[in-house]
């Protein structure tokens, strides 16, 4: 595809890929990679310094840090794709039966993403986790909640915009079922854009996730979760405040490589794309 | 304004107010739905978080005594009715109203969201000027890497640095609690620093795509100062800004959920996190609708005066 | 005497390095009025905000331009604005979006009095009152109150030729002053840059109209993708153009003439 070639020569932009992949594949692989297991606790090895066997050191309960990071990719840089893949299926096929089908359904699930929309997200989140109360499954669920009305908007506006398109005509002139377009023509047209916003999105997710499991809201312990290892190294911050790093960064990093790769693909996907503007910006 | 414009606006401002009101009921139902969704029952809710033992004859009681035992439009309906004059119920902790346990908690909040407004405004507005000055100078290299990196930063772990660096090692302020007269620096700082790196974004991109625009040419090739072209450039931009601003408040409040946590501070956010590890429903359904309520208000408030700021709005419909 | 001497101006652009404009050549004497035509794209607006130093920065300017005395191309900034405003006055192509759209245009207008002549708010008041009058605008008081987007395309072309006027300069550039206005409109403004030339005014006309520009024009230069390719006095050029491009431009332009003439005609006949 030519938005690959484009994006090959972002080189930022490759960089930011790779980091999200190499993130990605350390999580799946967590048990071979990790040095220990993230819930052995040993009192006595308690706020070790960094060595050999424990690269970063330990915790306060004499947790190995670095193991409890890696097993961390799993709880919030899963969860949070997870939770953006769902929110993208149930915001794509709302959207493209509200944008292709129109009449009393397409405005009916209009009408009720707007008032879902005229809720704040936060307020969604703390709304739906404060309903079914906390735990990690609560705050997934809250996140899809509270999102996928604003990209079913997005898609139907998308599909609003391509099923003007002539050759959406033709095919149904030609006799082609409505399925079958969506499927075949409407979805693959789409599918770029979609995927920009997800990505700028997956760091949005992140950092929600994150923030409401320090909050004590999500994930529970003993759980490896980044988010939930702040909130612990909060309450020690006097006595061994170095423990608040790892996680933090850990977060940034993944947060600012999916911005950076959204931005990228926007910028490639853009047909406004200026090439003069791209050798400005390198 | 011309007469014709002012009998525009009026229309305008008629119309928005008018289709408020099937927005809030909307938003109150919503509200009051979200508690069925609940798997728990709020009777056995109430019951557990009072240490009583949840006996059936005890929750039948206590369904009773919260009239849950009523259909579900009559309780909707008397709950609206209720909402309007002011009562939301009673806490299920302390049994105290859930309005004035919201009262108390709303000034801090409050207090927290005003002082960290000052501090978008007088941070991002400098700032994204200059960056739009000095397009492309190492400065604005700079502060565009740093918004870059702001907007990928927890702001929790922020928070706690910040906390590290100034309260513990350095001593300026308190780490928590609101009794210092300058506890609130540090809070009000962090709830603002996400949205100080978007200021600055948003005002440096909008003026330099307004120095695009041929008005601006236009008053070069007049032979204008750059100081009055500027002047020109930074009122245009000014819209967009303040309509995000305005909407930025309600978000403000809302978003001092993770701050007033870090610093104990006793607002509304701390007063709805403890209520949902407490499952103490009155309370998180009065935030609930207090927050939305609040945000189609300031959103109302946003397009009203977006209109009259920009003339050509004002003749849009 | 002449009053401005462009010699071999060329407009690179420094990220592609290809040339927009290269090698251009004319002179213009006082009290004469040059026509520039071309297609759309030939580089002819372009040259003149390289004159005055409106280019954005990714673009090089290079070659000599003198204005009297003054260096163009290697002037320091604050000179050229100097210049800008009070002795070359530059009209806009599109005069929709030329002005602030926040400001009412009385306050523009007055805005630019203030700081280019030193006016007082009274004067400068006054002073747009008049320039509207003249320019047999309506209502000047309305219009003065009124905001860019209530006004027509004519009437904010016309504010800008009134204001590039009171300001009283050697030279005034008109770009595609015509483009975008009905025939009405047209007429009004040519006749307006016909007076001004009739008191002597400097007239720099550009335009892709053919006609328009050998109503007004003693000069004429034909561009093309960047390139003069003939400048001679209008007259000799009309008559007897040299460069086939030249020739093309003429005889497109007689054809148009001649097929709308035919069809007037037709029509003439055929409706009774």
């Amino acid at each position: 595809m030519q938005v690959w070639q484009k994006l090959k020569q972002d080189k930022m932009a490759l960089l930011s890929l790779g980091i999200i992949i190499s993130i990605v594949v350390t999580g799946i692989f967590a048990p071979f990679l990790a040095p220990h297991d993230p819930l052995a606790t040993n009192i006595k090895i308690k706020f070790a310094e960094a060595s050999l066997s424990y690269p970063f050191g330990t915790d306060q309960l004499g947790r190995c840090i670095l193991s409890r990071l890696i097993y961390g990719i799993r709880t919030t840089v899963f969860l949070s794709i997870v939770t953006m893949l769902l929110t993208i299926t149930i915001g794509v096929s709302f959207g493209l039966i509200a944008g292709y089908l129109r009449g009393i359904v397409g405005e009916g699930i209009l009408r009720f993403c707007d008032l879902l929309l005229s809720f704040p997200s936060e307020i969604m989140i703390l709304a739906i986790v404060g309903m079914l109360g906390p735990g990690i499954g609560n705050v997934v669920m809250a996140n899809i909640a509270s999102k996928w009305a604003w990209y079913t908007r997005m898609i139907r506006s998308l599909v609003l915009e391509y099923s003007d398109e002539n050759y959406i005509h033709f095919a149904k002139v030609a006799g082609y079922s409505n399925l079958y377009i969506l499927c075949k023509h409407l979805f693959p047209a789409i599918l770029g854009k979609v995927l920009v916003l997800a990505t700028l999105d997956t760091g949005w997710v992140i950092l929600n996730i994150s923030a409401l499991s320090f909050l004590g809201l999500g994930v529970q312990a003993p759980t490896p979760e980044w988010g939930m290892m702040l909130n612990e190294a909060k309450n020690i911050m006097t006595i061994r405040p170095s423990l608040m790093l790892a996680p933090g960064l850990a977060i940034l990093i993944i947060v600012a490589a999916c911005n950076f790769l959204g931005d990228s693909l926007r910028d490639t996907l853009d047909p406004k794309h200026n090439p003069i503007k791209a050798g400005m910006k390198l | 304004m011309m007469v014709a414009e002012r009998w525009f606006m009026r229309n305008y401002m008629i119309k928005r107010i008018i289709w408020i009101l099937p927005m809030l009921v909307g938003i109150s139902f919503f509200a009051f739905v979200l508690i069925t969704l609940s798997p728990s029952d709020p009777a056995e809710v109430a019951l557990r978080v009072n240490e009583i033992v949840p006996t059936p004859e005890a929750i039948v009681s206590m369904r009773e005594h919260l009239g849950l035992d009523k259909p579900f439009f009559t309780r909707y309906v008397e709950w609206i009715l209720a909402v309007i004059q002011g009562d939301f119920g009673n806490s299920y902790v302390n049994n105290k109203p859930v309005f004035q346990e919201f009262m108390m908690a709303l000034p801090a909040t409050l207090y927290l969201s005003v002082v960290a407004l000052i501090f978008i405004i007088f941070v991002s507005v400098p700032i994204g000027v200059l960056c739009a000055v000095y397009e492309g100078s190492i400065g604005d290299i700079f502060v565009r890497a740093f918004i870059f990196l702001a907007t990928a930063m927890p702001s929790f772990w922020v928070g706690l640095l910040l906390i590290w660096l100034f309260s513990v090692q350095w001593g300026l302020v308190p780490t928590s609690g609101m009794q210092a007269s300058n506890s609130v620096i540090l809070p009000s700082f962090i709830l603002a620093q996400t949205y100080i790196a978007t200021y600055i974004r948003l005002i440096r991109n909008n003026m330099i795509e307004n120095k695009q625009k041929n008005y601006v040419l236009y008053a070069k090739a007049r032979g204008l100062k750059k100081r009055i072209i500027y002047k020109h450039i930074f009122r245009n931009s000014l819209t967009e800004v303040l309509t995000a601003l305005g909407m930025s408040i309600p978000k403000l409040i809302a978003g001092s959920v993770i701050v007033e946590n870090i610093f104990a501070w006793p607002g509304v956010g701390r007063l709805c996190v403890s209520a949902i590890f407490n499952r103490d429903f009155p309370i998180i359904q009065a935030y609930v609708l207090m927050m939305a309520v609040l945000f189609v208000v300031c959103n109302l408030i946003v397009d009203i005066y977006s209109a009259l700021l920009d003339p050509r709005l004002r003749q849009a419909e | 005497m002449n009053l401005i001497e462009v010699d071999n101006l060329s407009i690179l652009n420094r990220f592609t390095g290809e040339f927009i404009v290269k090698n251009l050549n004319f002179h213009i004497k006082k009290h004469t009025c040059l026509g520039i035509v071309g297609e759309s794209g030939s580089g002819k607006s372009m040259s003149m905000k390289a004159i005055l130093g409106l280019l954005p920065s990714n673009l090089e300017t290079t070659g000599c331009v003198r204005f009297g005395t003054v260096e163009m191309i290697h002037a320091e900034p604050e000179t050229l604005r100097k210049i800008r405003s009070k002795h070359i006055c530059l009209i806009l192509q599109d005069a929709m979006t030329a002005f602030d759209p926040r400001l009412t245009i009385g306050k523009q207008i007055i805005e630019t009095f203030c700081e280019n002549m030193n006016y007082t708010v009274c004067e400068a008041t006054e002073a747009t009152l008049d320039i509207l009058k003249k320019m047999m605008l309506h209502d000047p008081r309305l219009i003065m109150q009124s905001y860019p987007h209530q006004l027509s395309g004519g009437m904010l072309q016309r504010c800008m030729i009134g204001l590039a006027m009171a300001l009283n300069p050697e030279v005034i550039i008109a770009d595609e002053p015509t483009t975008g206005l009905d025939s009405i409109n047209q007429r009004n403004v040519l006749d307006e840059f016909k007076r001004l030339r009739g008191e002597g005014m400097t007239l720099i006309f550009i335009s892709h109209d053919l006609g328009v520009v050998r109503y007004l024009a003693d000069a004429v230069l034909v561009m093309r993708q960047g390139r003069g390719i003939e400048y001679g006095e209008a007259a000799q050029l009309f008559a007897n153009p040299v460069h086939p491009y030249s020739k093309y431009l003429l005889d497109t332009r007689k054809g148009l003439t001649k097929a709308f003439g035919e069809l007037i005609n037709k029509g003439a006949t055929t409706s009774c």
